[in-house]
């Protein structure tokens, strides 16, 4: 349930969660909704992917994803929505240096 | 949550806890042996069910999700026989608060049971490859009968709990049949669907 709140306390994260509540996306069309890098991108989706939210499928040479949120996590995103949540941005704020390790190691596995 | 976990350590317990009722229930009451014996085969065939799932599960490691959920479905069904068990010996030894109290418990599980269910139903995915419609009215319709589900679950459980027995008894039969309903009626729909991905 960890992995679950750290992967909801994103905003650019939960903006994922609710463009794929609309249908099943590749990376590149995801991609196309947010003004980050590649790498960048890559980095939230293995978070995702490790908090069981999102699945991702090969279909020939491109990686479709798609939600895999219980009712529960679904409620959990909404409730994370409407109190605008950013536990990153909170951390970061206590912690710069710890926020600032831990944001690149998310780049280096996304990479 | 880690159902493994709790399915781990719960269900052997339940299931021996309500063997040991069952047990003490025939001894307290020998005319109703067949009853009891068939409360005993029905806990040794969860428990054999169990087994079975814990040994696949364990086999299959992170990707056992079926198994968790036999697993979790025979944690509730054990409950259920536990209160009914629980309630029958205190009966016998004259401790009864409620003659209601096993039948609002039990149902109360069994919509805590629904809500569960239809929490993991849009976890359960299909390869993409082999839908057979639109994959994202696939999605919306998991979502939606996880939700109804889920909903149905609570407003039952609720209903057993906080209502008088008649219209608890209303609102189940009203809420069940809807919930099926809604949940078959919108993969009906979606077999006219053409896939697009």
């Amino acid at each position: 349930m960890n992995r679950v709140f750290k992967a909801l306390a994103d905003p650019g994260r939960r903006r994922v969660l609710q463009i794929l509540r609309k249908r099943p996306m590749s990376a590149g069309e995801l991609a196309e909704h947010f003004p980050v890098s590649k790498p960048t991108m890559s980095a939230h989706f293995a978070v995702l992917q490790e908090a069981g939210l999102i699945d991702a499928e090969k279909i020939g040479r491109t990686i479709i994803y798609r939600l895999r949120m219980s009712v529960l996590e679904d409620a959990l995103l909404g409730f994370a929505d409407s109190l605008s949540w950013d536990m990153k941005d909170a951390e970061a704020d206590r912690n710069p240096a710890k926020h600032n390790t831990e944001t690149s190691r998310m780049l280096r596995k996304g990479n | 949550m880690p159902v493994r976990t709790i399915t781990n350590y719960l269900a052997p317990g339940l299931l021996a806890l309500s063997a040991a009722l069952a047990i003490g229930n025939w001894r307290l009451r020998p005319d109703r042996a067949p009853a009891w014996a068939a409360a005993l085969i029905a806990i040794g065939c969860m428990g054999l069910v169990w087994f079975r799932a814990s040994r696949r599960s364990a086999e299959d490691g992170p990707r056992g999700k079926r198994e968790d959920s036999i697993r979790a479905a025979i944690v509730f069904a054990a409950l259920m026989l536990l209160v009914a068990l629980g309630s029958r010996l205190a009966a016998a030894f004259g401790a009864s608060s409620s003659p209601d109290f096993a039948l609002r418990a039990t149902m109360a599980i069994a919509g805590a049971f629904l809500a569960f269910i239809g929490n993991t139903i849009p976890k359960v995915l299909t390869p993409l490859a082999s839908l057979g419609c639109d994959p994202a009215r696939v999605q919306a319709a998991r979502r939606f009968a996880g939700w109804t589900w889920v909903m149905t679950g609570v407003a039952v459980c609720v209903a057993w709990l906080a209502l008088p027995i008649v219209p608890a008894q209303t609102a189940t039969y009203i809420l069940l049949p809807a919930a099926m309903l809604v949940t078959f009626v919108q993969p009906i729909l979606l077999r006219t669907r053409r896939k697009s991905i």
